[in-house]
């Protein structure tokens, strides 16, 4: 069954496309914000994604730039205001696959949606998978499609937001992630997460990860930024 | 909700917009009209939620219709256009009511909307709203 992730804060809405959604036979994901929704882009890795541009927390053009910036080809439609072309333009342009602008038809939006599985479907049949199977630091090795990680050929005890954690580090490819990136990423940031959550979960992918925890190799501080992940 | 319908033009009549728009949210509230959607959806998707028991309920459908026309009062002038639009293809369609008063007010309202509509565009009162 094809997975439709609707990440819109309308309670009404996201209801309504999800009865007309589940109807047509997808199994459809809602999240209300968009540090929810990116969160659960990442994890759920649904076919399809349904994106509002006017969100709480983060709005849908950042949601929308970190997935591509992630490398994830997931079709994205968005949710657009009648006449704004340039919110249209900047969507495309972020790498959204197709808009439907509000007040839109029902009908319109489930045929844009099947249009877009259509084509998905033919643009990956016997293409390479999106993101490499198995990433490489030190002597760690972490295995994407298991989500298990090895160190020097042993398998290491992760919790699923350490995990979380070190993936969205490997993904910046040694770039620095502040905390704040961290948190909304991986915890779908809130004020009910406290910002030394982040500090606490790196220092435990250091004990479990690294030689020396005084002097770590690959799991490093940026100093007042955040972290980045040495390979 | 006739009744309230009917509150919400004395108080547009008196220029009283916001409280007006305070007052379709209750009823709305209480009658299962799903103001959310009303901006965010076409009129023809819009046309299951306006039934009840599985017909259509003018009533609904004019308090959906008077909505739009509230928002459009509020709305810059490209917006409103959209919604006053919207707001008379509703209003065109609520069909036969119970209450003499209402549908006059309803006849009324329909003028209204396409007077509006002439002097915002004149090329848009020459055409039916899409």
């Amino acid at each position: 069954m094809k997975r439709v992730l609707v990440i819109e804060d309308n309670r009404d809405l996201a209801y309504g496309l999800r009865n007309n959604l589940e109807i047509e036979g997808y199994e459809v994901e809602v999240a209300e914000d968009g540090p929810k929704g990116l969160v659960r882009a990442r994890a759920s890795r649904p076919d399809l994604i349904i994106l509002d541009l006017m969100l709480p927390g983060m709005d849908g053009y950042r949601v929308l730039r970190a997935l591509r910036e992630e490398g994830r080809q997931t079709p994205i439609l968005i949710l657009t205001a009648r006449g704004e072309e340039a919110d249209k333009v900047r969507g495309l342009r972020l790498g959204a696959d197709d808009y439907v602008t509000k007040p839109f038809g029902v009908l319109e939006l489930l045929a844009r949606v099947e249009a877009l599985m259509r084509r998905a479907s033919v643009a990956t049949a016997g293409a390479e998978p999106a993101e490499p199977l198995v990433e490489r630091f030190g002597d760690v090795e972490v295995h994407c499609a298991s989500r298990t990680v090895l160190r020097r050929g042993q398998p290491v005890a992760l919790t699923p937001k350490e995990y979380e954690l070190l993936i969205a580090l490997i993904r910046r490819r040694g770039a620095v992630a502040t905390r704040i990136e961290l948190l909304t990423e991986v915890w779908g940031y809130s004020a009910a997460v406290l910002s030394r959550t982040v500090d606490t979960h790196v220092a435990e992918l250091r004990r479990k990860l690294e030689d020396d925890l005084q002097a770590p190799s690959h799991i490093l501080t940026a100093r007042k930024a955040g972290y980045r992940l040495q390979p | 909700m006739g009744r309230a319908v009917a509150r919400v033009r004395e108080l547009l009549t008196g220029q009283f917009v916001a409280e007006a728009a305070r007052e379709i949210e209750v009823v709305a509230q209480q009658a299962g009209v799903p103001l959310a959607l009303i901006r965010v959806l076409s009129n023809d998707s819009l046309a299951p939620l306006l039934l009840t028991a599985g017909e259509p309920d003018p009533l609904k459908r004019l308090l959906a219709a008077e909505y739009l026309y509230v928002e459009a009062l509020r709305a810059e002038p490209h917006d409103a256009m959209d919604l006053f639009a919207r707001a008379l293809e509703l209003y065109r369609g609520v069909g036969p009511l119970a209450d003499a008063a209402l549908t006059a007010a309803a006849v009324d309202r329909i003028t209204d909307l396409e007077r509006r509509l002439a002097s915002l565009d004149p090329l848009l009162s020459r055409r039916e709203p899409s």
